[in-house]
């Protein structure tokens, strides 16, 4: 009667590894053998270590099925004692004392009392063994009884066991490794000759008994003593400051003066110091006099070797070394090399161009720990070729690795020659960092002895440099006298900017976003260099490249800021060549031309140094192999601008192209850039260099955005811009042929005839302003056609200028995440746009005009109008004609306007302005209305501009007015001007 | 011959030699009651024992015109019965003097008859309060009955029953001083001596038991049950009279007591016998909660016949640990279980559901069938639950990751696991 539901005797045998091989038998009428499985899941049915038996495996021997159990667990499982109590165990054979000495080694593994075995250190494996000592009477007796094969199976288990406890993750053993390095050592000097017990002491498990220990010290020449020495010294365990030196005899006696209980532990040791020492120490330090082996004097370049050699390895050894306190902070020390830039330097600028190129005086400093020395102290050091030397009363580490390096570097520049002021700014900015750059073999120059070359600024210097990076510090210049607007402060500071830039001769980028008035602060700083260069003879003009479908704007923006500067337009098929070209430089101050003349006459402009040369949309020389962007960078000026509203600093290649464009090398060869910042940044995502590049940039560009608060304040919240463009050479063709056939015509034509010529002529022209395509008609099945797949838009692009400049500016500001509205009059117009603008952005395009149905027109406005849509569905532009758009709309979700043809009712194009610009807009409306050049186009808007022929009354009705007028008023009105037939 | 009218008139004379006698039967002893009987159904001696036998003997006895006090008359028609029982049982006089002795179904039958009547004699009260002259009849039926008893032999056991109901009906209600139990266990001591190795045990030593039980000498009582059930198979209801008693009176303690001492007297008997002695457990700790621990030890004690039992108390107490362990060392599966009963398990200790399950899957993969790998993830799914709920869910992970590979040519086994969402 029992609540058992079963009698199990359990067998245990252990193997040599530890593992545990385990059966069991049940008493019923007869023994017999359990089932392994069976067995297996009562007994480990509680012992989560094996998943409760799940994960141990079955071994079949003679008919048995043995449960094996790995040697690591074997002694928590038979301590545990978890064990299901509805059936009844019983300890047969080994078992038993399993089951008995298990808790016993437990205990000896959690309270740490074990230790490695050196019997198998000896064979070279790490095993762990009890401490015997540790264990009580009676676990000590049950030992005994098990023989010998049991007592090894045991131990292996043991071992395993406190292997996996104690050292079986990663980081446990490695830390085993690293406070018990000794452990480890393989045929380690250190290690021979040594029983178990001295051998636990020497690797460390174990403290030594001694009171004391035995001590290396090196003593540094005093006033007794010329020469550095070794000698032996014990160290008191409690009292490390107590040290009693003694001598060494070559057989192995001590002997000096001690405390009297030391005897017998000097005496039983004394021998091992010697035969450690031997083996610790290179040959011939050990010899001297016979009854003092360490007597024997060293030299500087023995100390030194001591000190930075031989003085690790008896550490490693297990020795302690005693050492000067100097050598510490000694071998820490590292020379420093800085240049010092001598105070004159940069004081007396003035008013001449500095630039990167310049040099600056300096002169070498080299700083061991605190001390500097001059170079020629320096070079009287390296001259004595030693390592350690003794210098204004101080012992100084010299490596000649990190010498060599030194002069390397001080040789690399001259100093009568001087730095330039790219480096100089470049090792300021970068602090330093910056040794990398001279010490271009990086890989080679080991990490700890890499030279830091620093530099020193003198005052005017460190002024400067701080004005650079201070927005605030910029000197404040007056709006010249000459310019035909307001600036708004911040225009007014980034003009002042420019030409501070320009008096330091640096390159500088103007970044600011588009519709901040970058045009109109160049437009100020070239009006600045005008009044500061006009007593001076031999002036050279400013030169501004520009993509082509800008020049018209610029001329027209400069006329009009700046009348007083005469400008050249170097463009087209009539520009000037040669002489001629050089005889109407000196009229003029302001030379404006595309990137593709530029390109063309790249031999002619660059015979010129011109006072400056600025590049609008400088993004156009991104591609730095392409002949545009080497023939503009061939081109010499006393200060070189770049005008961008794209965020460069993202586009690494881009950055380097313009950089290099405006400060030539500053930011290192292509290839150079590459390697160092391109693709640290954009494939590592490194931040370091991320945070690097930017330190070198920042100086050099001025971007402000119109979201920064300081802007905002400047800007109204709807901002009105002209786009002057020019035609084509086919547009102003048709144009002209236009005209002529309408003129020709009005002279039979009269009446209604007349007034219907005059209407479809105007329609006309004004689609020709728009793309010629609409005129041609040739296009409008082609375009058709090409709709579904790709279409060359490239050569519809070039066609219209407004078109070009359009996609430009869409581009940029889609770059910015912002939206636009387009309004055009003429269908065609609006599908050609909307086909290239799909394929240009690679986005949804919309487009509604009056066939659009209520149902695809509320959608479009719904879908322009929401923010959580991906990115490859979302639309950013929307294109509207001004009659089915113009009213009632809500799309504040854009902020950008354009009129890309011109309405004559300056209220309607207003009211559709208003789609973007009313309740519910939250942040400044952009408009942009485009105007082409010496077409009627523009002189409707000067009429608009000056109100002078007409009324509100008259402009706002329609455009019959025109019909009225003479032929002769007509003539005047649609006439393209010459200037621009190019 | 015209033995009809012989036996007739035998009858005849007989009955008036026997009328006579009768007269005088409030004067008579016991054993003159007997000798009234024997002649009275003299002329059926030689008849065939059965109930036709019965019918007769007792119609020949009631002819008989008795008149007596209630009592006496209780009695005196009690013993009419034990008269009969005793004439249909005896061995007969010519038989030969083996130990077997047969008793026919018919006379069996009869006999069993007269027992029930027996008993339904001894339902009735006897009011002996009214008539103290009656007590030295009952005293003689006492010795009577404890006569028969201790003589019966050993596969017979026809006066225990009497003599007990006699005792505990008529003599405990009516006799409340302890001597008399004393001096009713002596006089049964005392038979061995007489008897020696004839008397009839059982009776013996189980009249003894209840003799101390009423003295209070739990231990004496205990002892003789012991070696009562050392000897004979004892019955049930002989035990749970105990119980009863001791429930009646509301002794608790006591009644744990003897239910832990004589758990003995109930191992290897069945399901049936087992929860009446369970059900006096629950008594018990239904008024002393702190005897739980005892009644699950004492039903551990009678497993494994008591495992029903014993699991349900484990459950109903909430032993889920031991419950647990049960099912381990059984090896039982999970799967056999309604899935509610291990709902507590998996609010209070789902710890202890992961053995369970994990060795439920090993079983089921070493099936190595289709069935078997169904069962198999049935489980898995329920132990990715536990681990979850236990926050645990990267053992988890790195378990079912190793059991995937390690079993990775187990195709179907795959097939289920994939099916069962366990692995990708």
């Amino acid at each position: 009667m029992s609540k058992h539901l079963n009698t199990i005797t359990l067998l245990t045998s252990l193997t040599a590894y530890g593992d545990a091989l385990i059966y069991g038998t049940q008493e019923q009428g007869e023994e017999r053998f359990l089932n392994g499985l069976y067995l297996k899941q009562r007994l480990f049915a509680l012992h989560e270590a094996s998943l409760y038996g799940t994960e141990l495996e079955l071994q079949q021997v003679q008919g048995i099925e043995l449960i094996l159990l790995p040697a690591e667990q074997v002694i928590p499982f038979f301590a545990e004692g978890k064990r299901l109590e509805h059936i009844e165990w019983i300890w047969g054979g080994l078992t038993k004392i399993v089951v008995q000495l298990a808790p016993k080694l437990v205990a000896c593994l959690e309270e740490r009392l074990y230790i490695p075995s050196y019997r198998a250190f000896q064979e070279g494996k790490l095993q762990w063994t009890w401490d015997e000592a540790a264990l009580d009477d009676q676990t000590r007796s049950v030992l005994e009884q098990a023989d010998e094969s049991f007592k090894e199976g045991l131990s292996a288990a043991f071992s395993a066991f406190v292997n996996h406890r104690h050292y079986g993750t990663e980081s446990t053993a490695a830390d085993l490794r690293r406070e018990y390095p000794l452990l480890f050592a393989k045929n380690h000097p250190a290690m021979a000759g040594l029983d178990q017990q001295a051998w636990l002491v020497a690797v460390g498990w174990k403290a030594d008994t001694a009171p004391f220990r035995p001590v290396l010290q090196l003593l540094e020449p005093d006033d007794s003593e010329s020469a550095w020495r070794l000698r032996l010294v014990l160290q008191d365990k409690r009292d490390q400051a107590s040290i009693a030196p003694i001598r060494l005899s070559s057989n192995g006696e001590a002997f000096g003066s001690w405390p009297a209980g030391w005897s017998a532990h000097v005496g039983s040791r004394s021998k091992g110091w010697l035969d450690r020492l031997r083996v610790c120490l290179p040959e011939g330090r050990i010899s001297g006099h016979h009854e003092d082996i360490l007597s024997r004097p060293l030299s500087d370049e023995g100390a030194w070797h001591f000190l930075s050699a031989d003085s690790k390895q008896l550490l490693e050894a297990g020795w302690q070394v005693l050492l000067p306190a100097w050598w510490e902070t000694a071998s820490r020390k590292k020379p420093r090399l800085r240049a010092k830039v001598s105070s004159e330097t940069g004081s007396g600028a003035g008013s001449s161009l500095f630039g990167l190129d310049s040099l600056v005086d300096f002169d070498w400093r080299v700083s061991i720990g605190d001390t500097d020395l001059s170079e020629a102290e320096f070079d009287e050091l390296v001259a004595r070729n030693e390592r350690l030397v003794r210098f204004r009363g101080q012992w100084t580490l010299l490596d000649p690795a990190l010498l060599a390096q030194i002069r390397k570097a001080m040789g690399g520049i001259d100093s009568s020659q001087g730095l330039s002021f790219q480096d100089v700014l470049q090792l300021h900015l970068l602090g330093g960092g910056a040794g990398e750059e001279i010490a271009e073999d990086e890989q080679e120059a080991d990490q700890e002895t890499r030279l830091r070359l620093e530099v020193e600024l003198n005052e005017h210097l460190t002024q400067l440099i701080r004005q650079l990076g201070q927005q605030a510090e910029w000197p404040k210049l007056d709006v010249p006298a000459k310019l035909q607007a307001e600036l708004r402060s911040y225009q007014r500071d980034g003009y002042a900017w420019l030409a501070f830039m320009r008096r330091l001769g640096l390159g500088a980028c103007l970044a600011d976003d588009m519709g901040l008035g970058k045009t109109v602060q160049l437009i100020a700083y070239l009006l600045h260099l005008q009044e500061r260069t006009a007593h001076q003879v031999e002036a050279t003009p400013s030169l501004i490249i520009c993509p082509t479908s800008v020049l018209g704007n610029w001329q027209k923006e400069i006329s009009r800021f700046a009348p007083a500067l005469q400008v050249m337009l170097h463009y087209g098929s009539k520009r000037l060549g040669g002489e001629s070209f050089h005889a109407a430089l000196k009229d003029a101050d302001v030379i404006l031309t595309s990137y593709a003349t530029a390109t063309l006459d790249q031999e002619l402009l660059r015979t010129f140094t011109w006072a400056t040369i600025s590049l609008d949309e400088a993004q156009n020389i991104k591609n730095a192999q392409t002949k545009q962007s080497a023939a503009v960078r061939s081109f010499s000026a006393r200060h070189r601008i770049a005008l961008t509203g794209t965020p460069i600093e993202n586009r690494l290649s881009e950055l380097w192209s313009i950089y290099d464009f405006m400060n030539p090398n500053y930011l290192g060869s292509a290839a150079g850039f590459t390697n160092r910042f391109a693709n640290a940044i954009e494939k590592d995502r490194d931040a370091a260099r991320t945070a690097d590049l930017q330190k070198l940039v920042k100086p050099f560009m001025l971007r402000r955005k119109k979201k920064d608060p300081a802007i905002q304040l400047d800007l109204p919240d709807k901002n009105e811009m002209k786009t002057y463009i020019h035609l084509t050479s086919e547009q102003s063709a048709l144009y002209t042929q236009t005209v002529n056939q309408l003129l020709t015509r009005m002279q039979s034509l009269e009446g209604i005839e007349r007034k219907g010529a005059i209407l479809s002529a105007l329609t006309q022209l004004k689609q020709l302003c728009d793309h010629p395509i609409l005129l041609t008609k040739e296009a409008v099945a082609e375009t058709a056609a090409a709709a579904e797949g790709e279409m060359d838009t490239e050569t519809l692009i070039n066609r219209s200028a407004k078109l070009e400049r359009l996609l430009a500016m869409v581009k940029e500001l889609r770059d910015e995440g912002e939206r636009c509205l387009i309004f055009t009059q003429y269908v065609g117009m609006g599908q050609l746009l909307q086909c290239v603008l799909r394929q240009e952005l690679q986005e949804p395009v919309l487009y509604l005009n009056g066939s659009t149905s209520k149902s695809a027109r509320d959608r479009m406005i719904e879908q322009f109008q929401r923010s959580d849509l991906p990115p490859d569905e979302q639309p950013g532009v929307f294109i509207l004609s001004i009659k089915a758009g113009g009213v009632g709309l809500n799309l504040t979700a854009a902020n950008h306007v354009f009129h890309f043809d011109r309405w004559w009712n300056p209220a309607v194009e207003n009211q559709a302005t208003d789609r973007a610009y009313r309740m519910g807009q939250t942040r400044d409306v952009q408009v942009h209305k485009f105007i082409s050049l010496a077409t009627l186009e523009e002189r409707i808007d000067e009429m608009l501009d000056n109100k002078q022929q007409l009324s509100d009354n008259v402009i706002t009705s329609s455009e019959g007015w025109i019909t009225e007028l003479s032929t002769e008023a007509l003539k005047d009105l649609f006439t393209l001007r010459q200037d621009w037939s190019g | 011959m015209d033995r009809p009218n012989e036996i007739a008139e035998q009858k005849q004379n007989n009955l008036a030699a026997l009328q006579e006698q009768a007269d005088r039967v409030n004067a008579m002893s016991i054993s003159e009651w007997h000798a009234l009987f024997e002649r009275c159904t003299v002329f059926l001696k030689e008849s065939t024992r059965n109930s036709q036998y019965l019918q007769d003997a007792l119609t020949a006895m009631n002819e008989m015109n008795v008149t007596l006090t209630p009592v006496r008359r209780q009695l005196y028609e009690l013993h009419m019965y034990f008269f009969l029982l005793v004439q249909l049982t005896q061995k007969p006089q010519d038989a030969p003097s083996s130990n077997m002795h047969f008793i026919g179904f018919h006379t069996h039958s009869a006999a069993a008859e007269v027992k029930r009547v027996i008993e339904v004699f001894f339902e009735k009260e006897l009011p002996l309060a009214d008539e103290p002259e009656c007590r030295p009849l009952v005293m003689e039926t006492l010795a009577y009955l404890r006569g028969k008893m201790l003589n019966e032999r050993d596969t017979e056991r026809y006066f225990w029953d009497p003599y007990d109901r006699l005792c505990t009906n008529w003599l405990k209600p009516n006799l409340s001083e302890e001597s008399f139990f004393l001096e009713e266990l002596q006089l049964l001591q005392s038979a061995e001596i007489e008897l020696g190795s004839r008397i009839s045990r059982f009776p013996w030593l189980l009249a003894q038991s209840r003799m101390h039980f009423y003295l209070s000498r739990d231990r004496d009582a205990w002892s003789c049950l012991a070696d009562l059930n050392a000897s004979f198979p004892i019955s049930d209801s002989d035990v749970l009279y105990f119980y009863d008693r001791l429930q009646n009176d509301r002794q608790w303690q006591r009644l744990a007591e003897w239910l832990t001492e004589t758990a003995l007297l109930f191992e290897g008997r069945g399901y049936h016998q087992l929860i009446k002695y369970a059900r006096c457990w629950e008594a018990v700790v239904l008024q002393m909660p702190t005897a739980e621990a005892r009644m699950l030890e004492t039903l551990a004690l009678l497993l494994p016949h008591s495992s029903r039992i014993y699991e349900e108390k484990l459950l109903a107490y909430n032993k889920w640990q031991q419950w647990m362990d049960y099912q381990l060392s059984a090896g039982s599966e999970p799967l056999q279980f309604r899935a509610p009963v291990f709902v507590p398990f998996e609010k209070h200790a789902p710890e202890l559901l992961l053995p369970y399950y994990h060795q439920a899957v090993e079983r089921s993969i070493l099936l190595k069938n289709r069935d078997g790998y169904k069962a198999a993830v049935k489980l898995l799914k329920r132990l990715a639950r536990l681990y979850k709920k236990m926050k645990r869910e990267t053992s988890w992970e790195s378990f079912i990751t190793e059991l995937a590979s390690r079993n990775s040519r187990l195709r179907a086994l795959q097939e289920e696991l994939r099916k069962g969402k366990l692995i990708g």
